[in-house]
C-alpha cells in the first residue's frame, strides 16, 4: 500500500473492504454502504460521515492517505499500524 | 457470506428497490433538500491513469470541509461528487432522485470542458464561500 518511498500507494478495492472490515470492529467506529457506490466511515466523534467510492478497482493514493489520516487523528493509531490492516 | 459491506449486496439492494414503492415522506424530503448546501468547491486533478481525484470542498455553519472523491472520466466523476455528498449528508438513496439524482450539482461549461480535456491535468472549480456561482445547484 506504500512504495519504498514511504509515500502512499493506490490500494485494491478488495484491499479497502479488509480495512474496512477491521475499522468497523473499532470502538467508535461504524462503516456501511450509502448512496448508489459509496462506503461510509462514520466516527462518534464527526459531524459527518466520510464517503468513499466504491465503484472503481481501485482507490487513488491521494484519496488513502486522507482516509488514513483522518482516522490515525481520531482513533490515536498510528498510520504505520493502519497500512499493516489492508 | 456477503456482509453489510459488500458492493454485490448493496449494489443488489439498489436492484431491488426499483422494483418496490419506496415510500418517500414528504417533509424529509423538505428536510433533505435542506441539508444540501447551495454551492460547493472542487479542486480536482488527473492522475496519469486518467483518473480524476478530486477535493470536495462543502461549507457548514462558517466551517469549511472537505472530503475526496474521483473518478474515470469527467462524467463519472461528477456522478461521484454527486453520490457522495448525498453519503456525506446521510441521505437515503431513495431520495437521491427526487433531490436532482446525479446530476444535482453541474459544473460550468467551461469548467466541464477542463474536466474532459486530458491535457488539462489538474483545476479548481468554483469557490466556497460564493464569491461566484459555482457549481450549480
Amino acid at each position: 500500500m506504500h512504495n519504498f518511498m514511504g509515500e502512499f500507494a493506490d490500494v485494491k478495492r478488495n484491499r479497502l473492504l479488509k480495512f474496512l472490515r477491521k475499522l468497523d470492529n473499532q470502538e467508535g467506529f461504524i462503516v456501511d454502504t450509502s448512496g448508489n457506490h459509496q462506503w461510509i466511515i462514520k466516527h462518534k466523534d464527526w459531524l459527518r460521515p466520510y464517503p468513499i467510492s466504491f465503484n472503481h478497482n481501485k482507490l487513488k493514493s491521494v484519496y488513502v492517505k486522507d482516509i488514513l489520516k483522518r482516522v490515525s487523528k481520531i482513533s490515536g493509531i498510528s498510520i504505520i499500524e493502519l497500512k499493516k490492516w489492508f | 457470506m456477503l456482509d453489510k459491506l459488500s458492493p454485490i449486496r448493496h449494489n443488489f439492494r439498489l436492484f431491488l428497490s426499483k422494483f418496490k414503492s419506496s415510500s418517500i415522506i414528504e417533509e424529509a424530503l423538505v428536510c433533505y433538500r435542506q441539508k444540501l448546501p447551495d454551492r460547493i468547491g472542487v479542486s480536482w486533478q488527473r492522475e496519469k491513469d486518467g483518473y480524476i481525484v478530486g477535493k470536495v470542498i462543502v461549507e457548514e455553519n462558517g466551517k469549511e470541509n472537505y472530503f475526496f472523491t474521483q473518478g474515470k472520466n469527467g462524467k463519472d466523476f461528477i456522478e461521484n461528487v454527486n453520490d457522495a455528498l448525498y453519503s456525506y449528508y446521510e441521505i437515503p438513496a431513495q431520495y437521491i432522485s427526487y433531490l436532482g439524482g446525479l446530476e444535482k450539482y453541474n459544473p460550468p461549461l467551461e469548467d466541464l470542458e477542463k474536466l474532459n480535456d486530458k491535457n488539462v491535468r489538474k483545476a479548481f472549480i468554483g469557490e466556497v464561500f460564493g464569491k461566484k456561482e459555482i457549481v450549480n445547484a
